[in-house]
């Protein structure tokens, strides 16, 4: 099964084609914060997504956050534990994301393998975006929980009012077939 | 302080066991005796106390009343749920009624099933008892006379012979009563209620029931944790599953489980006991609560382990 890998630290950048771009969370990773992005004219603009070593970012002094685009469905991986010490900061960094996915009726994967603890405060986080993405028809899916963070989501009863898949191709395989296909073709 | 008993602990409403569930209990409690052979009523005792707690008990369905025993002779208790009435009763039948009484009763807010057990309440009826009803809220004394009016109870507030006195209690300034200091916290609720915590010879308790922790604000966090620090004890709203809490039923007024092991985890807390259980639930689902708190402190554990319990009515704690 193939899984993503981070990229190099190289810059990179994806040209999207114009028919899939209102679909798509469109970002630019050049500051401390991703900032939207979308370069055209008239009905079918021109977006630009564009990734560099910047766009892995640190949001607090314990997660880390990168993201990653697969046609329609954006892969958000952040990494560490998400507290009330770091859930403020993930908020603000992927909320950019789950706002324009719900904006385009696109989808967002979070993948969840690299952290190892979240708490209330983070869950919360993930609440607000699910509300945000259901009232416009758009989701949000939870992927590749490590043991103890999937307790939590059952203790919390998290697991029942969010879509939660064992890895990321099991979700993108629910939720887009271009994503899918884009996923396996990486 | 010497011990907390348990007289309600149940939120929003009084419930009782219905045939069907005692039914189900005695089915399940049968179907693990089978095959025994029980010599003496000692080894049916010995079986039954053996028995889940779900199977050969009950959380109970009186609302809130809690008892804080400070080994003084004046009764302290927090809150006139339904549970103050079978309290009323066995204080009168542990003195009789010609033997007068002081009993201080905090109050967390004025919401019904906090209030509903005061007409029931004996000691309220008979002269020479002193009441000295104590709280934060504003209309503290209004609330409690208006629901014995007409035509919502039969028996007006002017009949209680008690000698009864309201108290208000300023948040955030300590107070001393019986023997304990006492200071008040202001918390997220309908109508507002107050959280209550107790000081007496080096040890805390906090009685914090109908309170929404909204999780947003950092500084409210602190707020909490500051009141709830190094607690022996805390007793807690843990009403919802995180996820209905902040989902819905966000602000109704109410607290999870999960937000309970956090904030005491956090203070310090050595003794965490969830509360105000959900009327809706049964003793399986409390149970179920209860057992995903202590599984969560346990993976979530950074220091010293915190104990963890769910409140049923006849419950004592020792402190």
């Amino acid at each position: 099964m193939l899984r993503w890998r981070p990229r190099p630290a190289s810059s990179r950048a994806w040209a999207l084609h114009s028919k899939l771009a209102p679909r798509f969370v469109v970002f630019s990773a050049t500051s401390r914060r991703f900032h939207p992005v979308a370069i055209g004219s008239g009905t079918s603009p021109i977006i630009t997504l564009r990734r560099s070593s910047t766009s892995e970012k640190r949001v607090a002094h314990n997660v880390k956050i990168s993201s990653r685009q697969f046609a329609d469905v954006v892969v958000a991986a952040p990494v560490g534990r998400v507290d009330h010490t770091s859930a403020g900061r993930l908020e603000e960094t992927l909320a950019p994301l789950w706002e324009r996915s719900a904006t385009d009726k696109g989808a967002v994967v979070l993948d969840f393998a690299g952290v190892d603890y979240i708490s209330s405060v983070g869950l919360r986080v993930l609440m607000i975006a699910a509300k945000q993405m259901r009232a416009n028809d758009a989701r949000i899916a939870i992927a590749a929980l490590q043991p103890i963070v999937a307790e939590i989501f059952a203790i919390s009863r998290f697991d029942r009012v969010l879509e939660v898949f064992p890895s990321v191709r099991g979700a993108l395989e629910q939720l887009s077939v271009p994503a899918l296909e884009a996923f396996d073709a990486a | 302080m010497k011990r907390i008993r348990f007289w309600g602990t149940r939120g929003s409403l009084p419930v009782a066991l219905t045939a069907a569930m005692v039914r189900k209990k005695l089915v399940k409690a049968l179907r693990g005796a089978s095959g025994r052979d029980f010599g003496s009523d000692a080894e049916i005792e010995a079986y039954v106390d053996g028995l889940a707690f779900p199977v050969g008990g009950t959380y109970g369905g009186h609302t809130s009343c809690v008892e804080i025993e400070t080994g003084g002779p004046e009764y302290v208790i927090c809150d006139l749920g339904s549970g103050a009435r079978p309290f009323g009763q066995a204080a009168v039948a542990r003195h009789g009624p010609g033997s007068p009484q002081t009993y201080h009763i905090l109050m967390s807010h004025m919401h019904w099933d906090h209030i509903m057990g005061l007409p029931f309440f004996t000691p309220a009826y008979i002269p020479g008892n002193r009441l000295r009803i104590y709280g934060s809220h504003p209309r503290l004394e209004a609330a409690l006379r208006r629901q014995q009016n007409e035509p919502s109870f039969p028996v007006d507030f002017s009949v209680l012979r008690a000698d009864i006195e309201f108290v208000h209690l300023k948040p955030g300034k300590p107070y001393d009563i019986a023997g304990m200091t006492v200071t008040t916290k202001l918390q997220q609720h309908t109508g507002e209620s107050y959280g209550y915590r107790f000081e007496s010879n080096g040890q805390a308790v906090v009685y914090s029931t109908d309170s929404e922790h909204k999780l947003a604000d950092p500084l409210e966090t602190e707020a909490f944790i500051a009141f709830f620090r190094n607690a022996d004890l805390v007793i807690f709203d843990g009403m919802y599953s995180l996820a209905d809490a902040i989902s819905v039923k966000a602000d109704w007024g109410h607290s999870s489980n999960v937000v309970g092991v956090e904030l005491c985890q956090m203070a310090g807390v050595r003794h965490l006991c969830l509360f105000h259980h959900e009327p809706a639930s049964d003793d399986d689902a409390i149970e179920g609560v209860l057992k995903d708190a202590r599984r969560l402190e346990e993976i979530t554990r950074t220091s010293q382990p915190m104990k963890v319990t769910a409140a049923y009515d006849g419950l004592e704690i020792d402190l």
